[in-house]
């Protein structure tokens, strides 16, 4: 595996070069601070971008020119990372030694800046055909959360927490900020993205990297220099008293979120230790405190597992069951927290999180995404390496655990309360 | 040790039958760390009566799955998850209509997981504590598909589609078929099914298969089965008639889904093996409903509809289409997909640039490690066998074998069911 970049003025290529999977994949990021008015009208953008262009207008036309291109996928995808907004171009396609087109290399590579250079615009105006078609798709999407009993009870949390945190921001925006959305303003945001954001690509997979950039910089007239730096981390007001809110729903189960702050974590806690942590409490799968505690000693549910939100120094549980359990589930939640405080963790439990972490990551190393994902953060955020961080695991003692775990406070509860059978 | 050659792919699987009768199937990827072991039982949620000798047994709904998550259970004080991940084995298991599967990845300790993952499995420890314990989690499950619209939404249409069939029925079982289920229940399906002769085992990515069929033949070796009782599984004649034409039906959606399923006999299709069925339809399908086609392209473009798939499966001896959209206009929909049934087409433009692209790209089937054990189990259990002629199979598609499949796809026995949204919701 070799790892090179390549500075091309107002944009670097980052690439990995490894024999190890038969297709590539290729990530063109353009990064900004998260603003919360715009985040409707970058969703989206980044649909109308990677759906319809200039020379592809209609879905069907795309479709038709992917499968010329040996089933090649391209889609957009905003993602939210603490204070900052990516807007990701993935391009996924079979790698070149296995066809025997000549010019396949470089007609798969044009096709996404095809799409960011040249959009569907007429007048500084999105094609209206198009934009009504995504449009009214996005506006299912957002009344459609509904459909999901986990996903609302979720984004109900995280507002009920603070709606002014980003961490609680929505990528679609509200059904009200996308109606106010015109094709003439979503031209603007195109405007501002190109101009504004700092660009970067990443691309994994087999090829010759030399002659992969210098295909991007003939398809890619990107002129504009951008080096700001973007913070990434939210930090989320503490709460003095806890907030348990209840709604109705007419659900069968009942959901139950449940906000921890972590404050003050230093680099190498952040990065290694609270994993550890969260392995042994709640996201070690079946044998995590959490789950034996809520599934295995008290039959209360199916499953139970605590998420950290690095980037917004966070901790989040979510739990489907049966409405009389909701309370003694956070009794029970606590109460596990409160045993880790107290060290009531084996040694043993302790190395076998670690193993079972380190493993993780060799499975990581066996996926190009996720090779992928680790240099993309290693490169945001200096996240060590996963050689690197296997080592950091091993060094990681009881009380490094112990520590962490101190540093959670309760925030928010949300109980989404089911009607029973 | 048997190689089979995967023709057009320079891939291999390696076969293997111990002494017990389980076969071993094999891929090897030497690029990769980790890799994937499946044991599969032919058992799964569908099969509920059955017969040994002259002796009939019927058990409850959802006792395929029951068992998967009781077989987790080692002793008294310990569970398969607390010993994989002392070893740094990643486990799990799930059950489907047609079969029950337990998994484990590893990247280390390959053969320890390897020895573990057939102890487990072949360890007959059920009590009647450790029943009712699970019956608690299992109901919370399946309430959790019932709030789940799209599940709803899928066994509301199988229900309209199959009368008897018992692919109607959820696989984990609804919350009463779960109360029913005891002890002499599960032992039986155990004592009926888990045996080596009824079930196999795949392993994907970087080991030494001939080192690994060596384990198997050991740790086997030392353990005691009983001759295989060759239990036979009764179905239920599925009439030809839909069970309903038409129903709407309110569920937690925040916008109308429109399910519009044909049910079409096997036995229209003469000298089609299944699984060539399936890829003819499955690309008829694609060129008539997919992105690229017009009637997908003018239902979204006049804002008929948002969404817009197709489907299909093999339901006893049914093929069973399903095209699914989302639509304010349901009325309008209906009416067109009727019509685009009558007068189906395919042009020798779409199939020659679909099955270019799909042949060029069958390589990747072979990448993965868990997409291929996902391969092999559907070989085995729908075809009975390795299928090594694939490309072949693709490469001899033409618009004649098309049109011969395709004139038997008609709008003679449809089912169409309409998901509205609860009268609470509002958009």
């Amino acid at each position: 595996m070799k790892i090179k970049t390549y500075k091309c003025n107002s944009f670097n290529v980052h690439t990995i070069k490894t024999d190890k999977f038969k297709t590539t994949h290729m990530e063109i990021m353009f990064r900004c601070p998260v603003v919360k008015e715009d985040l409707a009208k970058q969703t989206f953008l980044i649909d109308m971008l990677s759906e319809t262009s200039k020379k592809y207008p209609k879905r069907k036309d795309l479709i038709i020119k992917f499968e010329e291109l040996y089933k090649t996928s391209l889609y957009g995808s905003n993602i939210k990372t603490g204070q900052m907004l990516i807007m990701n171009f993935i391009t996924d396609f079979i790698n070149p030694n296995f066809i025997t087109d000549k010019n396949y290399l470089e007609e798969v590579i044009k096709l996404p800046f095809e799409l960011i250079e040249r959009p569907n615009v007429v007048n500084e105006e999105f094609d209206l055909k198009q934009f009504n078609i995504i449009k009214e798709r996005l506006i299912k999407e957002i009344n459609s959360i509904s459909d999901n009993p986990f996903k609302l009870c979720m984004k109900k949390a995280f507002e009920a927490m603070d709606k002014d945190s980003p961490s609680s921001y929505s990528l679609y925006g509200t059904v009200d900020e996308l109606k106010s959305i015109t094709p003439a303003s979503l031209y603007k945001m195109y405007k501002q993205m190109l101009k504004n954001s700092v660009c970067d690509i990443f691309i994994i997979g087999n090829l010759d990297m030399d002659e992969a950039v210098s295909l991007i910089k003939k398809h890619f007239k990107y002129r504009y220099i951008n080096n700001n730096q973007i913070p990434l981390y939210v930090n989320n007001k503490i709460k003095k008293k806890e907030l348990i809110i209840n709604e109705k729903s007419d659900n069968i189960q009942a959901n139950m979120t449940v906000i921890y702050n972590i404050n003050n974590l230093t680099d190498n806690e952040k990065h290694i230790v609270f994993q550890v942590f969260n392995y042994i409490f709640g996201n070690g799968g079946l044998t995590s405190k959490l789950y034996q505690k809520i599934r295995e000693e008290n039959s209360l549910c199916y499953s139970i597992s605590s998420m950290y939100m690095k980037y917004d120094n966070l901790l989040a549980i979510h739990v489907s069951l049966d409405n009389n359990n909701t309370k003694k589930a956070l009794t029970l939640i606590k109460k596990c927290l409160k045993e880790m405080n107290e060290g009531k963790f084996s040694e043993e439990e302790l190395n076998d999180a670690k193993m079972n972490i380190c493993m993780s990551l060799d499975f990581a190393c066996d996926n190009n995404v996720s090779l992928l994902n680790n240099y993309v953060f290693n490169y945001f955020d200096n996240f060590p390496m996963i050689d690197e961080r296997k080592e950091m695991y091993k060094k990681v003692t009881r009380e490094d655990v112990i520590n962490v775990s101190k540093k959670l406070k309760l925030n928010t509860v949300f109980i989404l309360e089911g009607k029973g059978e | 040790m048997k190689e089979i050659a995967l023709e057009g792919l320079d891939e291999k699987i390696y076969e293997y039958t111990t002494k017990t009768g389980l076969k071993i199937y094999m891929w090897v990827n030497e690029k990769v760390n980790s890799c994937l072991m499946t044991l599969s039982v032919k058992y799964g949620s569908i099969h509920t009566k059955f017969k040994v000798g002259k002796k009939t047994y019927e058990v409850p709904n959802g006792v395929a799955h029951f068992l998967e998550h009781i077989k987790f259970n080692i002793n008294e004080n310990s569970t398969a998850h607390d010993e994989f991940y002392k070893i740094g084995g990643d486990a799990n298991a799930f059950t489907t209509f047609k079969w029950t599967s337990y998994i484990v990845f590893a990247t280390g300790n390959k053969n320890e997981n390897l020895n573990l993952l057939l102890d487990y499995v072949y360890n007959p420890y059920f009590t009647k504590k450790m029943i009712n314990k699970e019956k608690g989690i299992i109901i919370e499950e399946a309430n959790m598909s019932n709030d789940d619209p799209y599940s709803l939404i899928f066994y509301n249409n199988l229900k309209a589609v199959l009368q008897k069939s018992k692919y109607r029925n959820l696989i984990t079982g609804e919350v009463e078929d779960i109360k029913e289920i005891e002890l002499d229940d599960i032992k039986n399906v155990y004592d009926s099914f888990y045996h080596p002769k009824n079930m196999f085992l795949i392993i994907t990515g970087n080991f030494n298969p001939y080192e690994m069929a060596k384990i198997t033949e050991e740790n086997l070796s030392k353990k005691e089965f009983k001759e295989y009782i060759e239990p036979v599984i009764i179905d239920e004649t599925e009439p030809k008639k839909v069970t309903v034409e038409y129903s709407e039906t309110n569920v937690n959606v925040s916008y109308p889904k429109i399910k519009y399923s044909l049910k079409i006999p096997l036995n229209k299709f003469k000298n089609i093996e299944n699984l060539d069925l399936k890829i003819l339809v499955r690309l008829i399908l694609n060129i008539n409903f997919g992105p690229t086609s017009d009637f997908y392209t003018e239902l979204i473009e006049k804002e008929l509809a948002t969404s817009l798939s197709s489907n299909l499966d093999i339901y006893e001896d049914y093929l069973v289409i399903t095209i699914s959209a989302t639509t304010n206009y349901k009325d309008e929909v209906i009416k067109r997909l009727k019509e685009k049934i009558d007068m189906l087409e395919i042009s020798e433009k779409d199939i020659i640039r679909k099955k270019n692209a799909t042949l060029a790209t069958l390589i990747l089937d072979y990448d993965d490690i868990e997409t291929v054990s996902m391969k092999i189990q559907d070989d085995i259990i729908n075809e009975g066998k390795i299928i090594t002629d694939l490309k072949e199979r693709i490469s001899n598609i033409d618009k004649d074998i098309l049109n011969n499949v395709l004139k038997n796809i008609t709008n003679d026995n449809v089912s169409v069911n309409v998901f509205m949204p609860n009268k609470n919701q509002d958009n």
